[in-house]
């Protein structure tokens, strides 16, 4: 792979994985959410400075042209990514419904209580 | 419960959204009926004046402070049904399309018939034709044809709205999270029926929606019926039997 192009997704990665590091050390992030995104950082900063390992593993899963390796790598870790966010989203939908139907009921009673 | 020979407490639950013109009837109508103790109006955060005619109409009214869908405010009146203890709730839609006169007849044939959910359908005996849409119809015939081949019992009316609920399955619904949040259909009978609950349908009248607005339009029947093929699915290899199990040890 030329090595620009390395560089380039090396430095990107790089500040991915930093950016990421920042939020949680400032509690902007969830540590839960952050895991993904750091893998994803890591995985692509490794295999963009350790030498030839790109163009090893592209050879060894039948992708002939080696940068696409990044964007297969990319993909996977958007969907996981994408998935966990459709996890969490149900899990907040139901504890919001809940909370709205028990809030409900519950000033239905205080309005019985203080009206009486 | 049950042992003692005391009245049976009934409650009625009316799930209502911007029904303000037609709402004071339902309540009236239903409030007339001999066995019915209580009538709470769950007012999906309507936008006009349901709340106050309910009210005024003299019934409870529980209103949500965020708009959750049909499903979410009937489970939200199988909550106030738990927690005050009632034997059997029917439940009415709010927009006249069930006839209140028929709630007495699905709370006889709840307690006559030992049975624990007792639906109210339109299809059913000499009941005046219900005319919907070809679509409509279709996908009514398949839902019904579904729970037939999962239950082998026969629902002709699986989306009535028009239910009485004995209070072991209010208790299943109120304090698990089961039941859906948009519009519960074959999906909710046959997960009953797989529980051991015993589904029976008596007919009632039903009216056609005065408004004309359906919430089956553009790509929704489409979306609608996926989504309940999916639910089916779920309630037949779902993992709610362990959960259930660990709620509800006599199940």
């Amino acid at each position: 792979m030329p090595l620009k192009a390395r560089i380039i997704i090396a430095v990107l990665s790089f500040l991915l994985f930093s950016f990421v590091l920042n939020l949680i050390r400032k509690r902007r992030m969830g540590i839960e959410y952050s895991i993904l995104w750091l893998s994803v950082s890591s995985v692509i900063l490794i295999t963009s400075i350790w030498q030839n390992i790109g163009d090893r593993i592209a050879h060894f899963i039948g992708i002939d042209y080696p940068p696409a390796l990044f964007f297969l790598i990319a993909i996977f870790f958007l969907i996981l990514i994408l998935l966990h966010f459709s996890l969490e989203m149900t899990k907040l939908k139901g504890q919001n419904k809940t909370l709205v139907q028990e809030m409900s009921l519950l000033k239905q009673f205080m309005r019985k209580t203080t009206t009486e | 419960m049950g042992g003692k020979e005391t009245k049976k407490r009934c409650l009625v639950i009316i799930p209502a959204y911007n029904e303000e013109m037609r709402i004071g009837d339902v309540i009236a109508a239903a409030r007339a009926v001999d066995r019915v103790d209580e009538v709470v109006v769950i007012d999906d955060c309507s936008s006009d004046h349901t709340a106050e005619i309910a009210r005024k109409a003299g019934a409870t009214v529980v209103s949500l402070v965020v708009n959750l869908g049909y499903g979410a405010a009937l489970h939200t009146g199988y909550k106030y049904s738990y927690d005050h203890g009632y034997d059997v709730t029917v439940q009415i839609d709010g927009d006249g399309q069930h006839d209140p006169r028929y709630i007495q007849s699905l709370i006889e044939a709840l307690e006559s018939k030992r049975c624990d959910v007792v639906v109210g359908s339109r299809f059913l005996g000499s009941m005046r034709k219900y005319d919907a849409p070809l679509f409509r119809r279709v996908g009514m015939r398949f839902f019904s044809f579904l729970i037939y081949l999962f239950t082998k019992n026969e629902i002709t009316d699986p989306t009535s709205g028009y239910q009485a609920l004995n209070r072991n399955v209010i208790e299943l619904f109120a304090r698990g999270n089961l039941y859906p949040s948009d519009y519960p259909d074959a999906d909710v009978i046959i997960l009953l029926n797989n529980m051991g609950f015993k589904i029976m349908e008596i007919p009632v009248v039903m009216y056609e929606n005065k408004t004309g607005q359906s919430m089956h339009s553009g790509l929704k029947p489409l979306y609608y019926v996926v989504k309940m093929l999916l639910s089916i699915f779920t309630v037949l290899f779902g993992k709610h039997r362990t959960f259930l199990r660990r709620t509800h040890p006599c199940l």
